[in-house]
């Protein structure tokens, strides 16, 4: 009986955040700050099929998961095909609540789960660069992702157990520099989102934050990137991994590949400054031993 | 008849051994080779090491940093060489991260492996010359075309 008690107000209240709409003023979005934290975010190696001379940001790409294959969707301004019929509200609900428009659950794969600590401004910003891309009338490849996992009405109690959203508050305990380096690591550039292990329902299990994830994206591993001076990064300098992210070059000069390699195409585009901040940011972390 | 049958049963036994004998050997001599390109791959490393000592002006100077060009140089032919069927991580999974994909795609991946020849070519007469300047924007784009550009696509990823 309380079980089903419990239920039902679960379910009250999934209904409840479904029914709320967005009451926000549309936002009048910079383009080039958009390309900049577009780049940041590494939004093209999802959405481009580069492996298959894919049109850029049409979709495709297939990310393998231990819940099946998802493939990016075409987020080129296509008005069919693509996102060219969203409003900069149904843009910012995506990115803050995981939302598409038509109240689609988005599935977690796309990272709204770090992408809703943006600030409304820098998903502005996305949407007016978004805009200026070639439309690129292509359509999406459903999904391969086997049951329940590929059910979207079971992600209303995904969203109700995993889900925290945003903006990410910043931490007045910390310095402005550290801040940025939070804000981008875990706003912008997910990088919790390969680099932290996830638990059976496929959210991050924040404990062990950065700690490495075995079955990371395409069956790859995510290596550790906390201080811990054996299984992290704790022999690193900040200078260190700030090369890493200007060049992909490991302090021991072999070079990242992999998912990595990918990243680094979108981290070689930050200021130093930003580059920096991450480097400030991950090294504060908790040692954690492990993975 | 039957006298013979044990006779052509310790043959066929024998001939078993000995053909799971050379499978063994050579797993074993392409392990030897995966090992060997591992080897190989950290000394390059080295010398890159060697290299930005000096051009960072960390310690190194000009005759360590073109003896490394060079020793870079002459790696690559054993490197070049060790792309051999059967050195895959599919061949020799926990033991190499060289993906299949690198023998259906020989193409992609010698062009890929030129960049970095090339760029080596033309490091070596920017060392010899003390230009580190040069030196500096010739690693950073085979760092990131060859180098990169190789362990995306066609490395697994080891830890």
């Amino acid at each position: 009986m309380a079980r089903s008690r419990a239920v039902i107000s679960l379910a009250a209240l999934a209904l409840l955040a479904i029914v709320a709409a967005p009451t926000r003023a549309a936002l009048e979005g910079n383009p080039e700050r958009g390309a900049y934290l577009f780049t940041a975010a590494d939004c093209v190696s999802c959405h481009t099929d580069v492996k298959n001379k894919g049109q850029p940001l049409a979709g495709g790409r297939a990310l393998t998961t231990p819940f099946g294959t998802f493939y990016g969707p075409n987020i080129t301004p296509d008005p069919t095909y693509g996102i060219g019929g969203w409003s900069e509200a149904e843009f910012h609900r995506a990115l803050r609540e995981g939302i598409g428009p038509g109240r689609t659950h988005l599935f977690p794969v796309f990272p709204f789960t770090s992408f809703t600590g943006m600030t409304d401004q820098d998903i502005a910003d996305i949407y007016a660069y978004l805009r200026t891309r070639p439309a690129v009338a292509q359509p999406n490849k459903p999904h391969d992702v086997s049951a329940p996992f590929g059910w979207r009405f079971t992600l209303v109690f995904w969203r109700l157990l995993f889900f925290e959203e945003g903006p990410l508050a910043p931490d007045p305990a910390h310095d402005a520099v550290w801040n940025r380096g939070n804000y981008l690591a875990n706003a912008v550039a997910h990088c919790g989102e390969c680099h932290t292990p996830r638990n059976f329902l496929g959210a991050m299990r924040t404990s062990r934050a950065y700690a490495g994830n075995p079955d990371g994206p395409d069956g790859q591993k995510a290596p550790n990137i906390t201080p811990d001076p054996e299984k992290g990064i704790g022999k690193w300098s900040a200078e260190d991994i700030v090369t890493l992210l200007a060049t992909g070059q490991k302090p021991d000069f072999d070079y990242v590949g992999s998912g990595m390699g990918e990243v680094i195409e979108g981290t070689r585009g930050l200021t130093d400054a930003d580059r920096h901040a991450i480097a400030v940011y991950l090294k504060s972390l908790r040692p954690i031993p492990g993975s | 008849m039957r006298k013979h049958l044990p006779v052509l049963g310790a043959a066929a036994a024998i001939v078993t051994l000995l053909a799971v004998g050379a499978a063994a050997s050579f797993a074993a001599d392409n392990e030897t080779i995966v090992r060997d390109r591992q080897a190989a791959m950290r000394q390059r490393g080295t010398d890159l090491r060697a290299i930005n000592a000096y051009i960072d002006d960390k310690g190194g100077d000009q005759a360590s940093a073109v003896a490394a060009a060079k020793d870079m140089i002459a790696l690559e032919q054993k490197i070049d060489a060790s792309w051999l069927p059967g050195t895959s991580s599919t061949d020799l999974p926990g033991k190499s991260n060289a993906k299949p994909e690198i023998w259906t795609e020989m193409d992609k991946f010698k062009a890929l492996g030129d960049i970095l020849k090339s760029g080596q070519e033309k490091l070596l007469a920017a060392l010899e010359k003390g230009d580190k300047t040069g030196a500096k924007a010739i690693i950073a784009d085979f760092g990131r075309n060859s180098c990169g550009g190789c362990h995306t696509a066609y490395r697994v990823k080891a830890s």
